[in-house]
């Protein structure tokens, strides 16, 4: 089945599990195997957060989170309209962070890398960031409890 | 909140159950760094036998915490068990860099051996 979805929410940290939560219910029709949730959780966790800390800064703008289904292939695209990343090539790099002052590690976007299928960054300078994730559903064959 | 704090000698467990995002990093940095400040702590242990989900925060969480003891000469160990958090701990070169027990017993023992015997 193709399906759609988006919400809109406020940057704030709380919402970090609100966006977790949103798009597992949106796959889970998908059936997907506890470690493919988990590595989705996660990943959403990494781009929300990012918006939060980085693309607003602590300020308060809103953050945009779209997802699809086509079969069994996911898509999630992650939205702010906050400061953009001057420069992409870097912020990908493993524990590069801008904000090395306060507790990050620098990791987020080589964990989405990891697990997710692929991930896009578009970003300007001034205007704000899109994420773009997309994973590939497998085949669930763990055993479930209901038998 | 979804955390107990336990203090074993001059070991502090902290325990987090659900998920670790930067949300619960922020909490619980601060519940921990106030008792460091007020007891003599050496060593943390993290019980993250509950965990379903562990974000970059959760490294820098631990990472951080890392840092004001080894000042004091103490260390962090991780009680892992079956936790989703294993990958990226895993992932992130933690698992090198810090001690992974099983169970909580297990790292118990570990660091009052190191402390008394
Ligand atoms: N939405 C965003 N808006 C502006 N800058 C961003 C955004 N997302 C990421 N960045 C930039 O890219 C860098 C790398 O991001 P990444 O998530 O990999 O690490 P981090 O957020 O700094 O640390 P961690 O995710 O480990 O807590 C950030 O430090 C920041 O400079
Ligand atoms: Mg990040």
């Amino acid at each position: 089945m193709n399906n759609y979805m988006s919400i809109r929410f406020k940057s704030v940290s709380e919402n970090e599990a609100l966006a977790r939560n949103c798009i597992a219910s949106f796959v889970s029709p998908l059936e997907p195997t506890m470690e493919d949730m988990a590595d989705i959780r996660t990943s959403i966790s990494e781009a929300v957060t990012n918006c939060i800390v980085h693309g607003y800064d602590g300020k308060i703008g809103m953050v945009e989170m779209s997802a699809y289904t086509e079969g069994k292939k996911l898509t999630i695209k992650i939205t702010d309209r906050g400061c953009g990343i001057h420069n992409i090539d870097k912020a990908r790099q493993p524990l590069y962070t801008s904000k090395p002052e306060t507790e990050r590690s620098g990791m987020g976007f080589t964990i989405m890398e990891s697990f997710m299928d692929s991930v896009k960054i578009i970003s300007k300078e001034g205007k704000g960031t899109t994420v773009i994730m997309t994973k590939n559903i497998r085949e669930n064959t763990e055993v479930s409890d209901a038998g | 909140m979804n955390s107990d704090v336990n203090i074993s000698g001059t070991s502090l467990v902290y325990k987090i159950k659900g998920e670790l995002d930067d949300h619960m990093a922020v909490k619980s940095r601060e519940r921990i760094d106030d008792i460091l400040l007020r007891r003599e702590i050496k060593n943390i242990i993290f019980d993250f036998t509950e965990l379903t989900m562990m974000d970059s925060a959760g490294i820098g969480l631990i990472i951080g915490r890392y840092r004001i003891i080894k000042d004091r000469g103490g260390e962090v160990l991780l009680v892992i068990g079956n936790s989703p958090a294993k990958k990226i701990l895993r992932m992130s070169g933690l698992m090198k860099i810090f001690k992974a027990y099983d169970n909580l017993d297990a790292a118990l023992t570990a660091v009052e051996h190191r402390v008394y015997g």
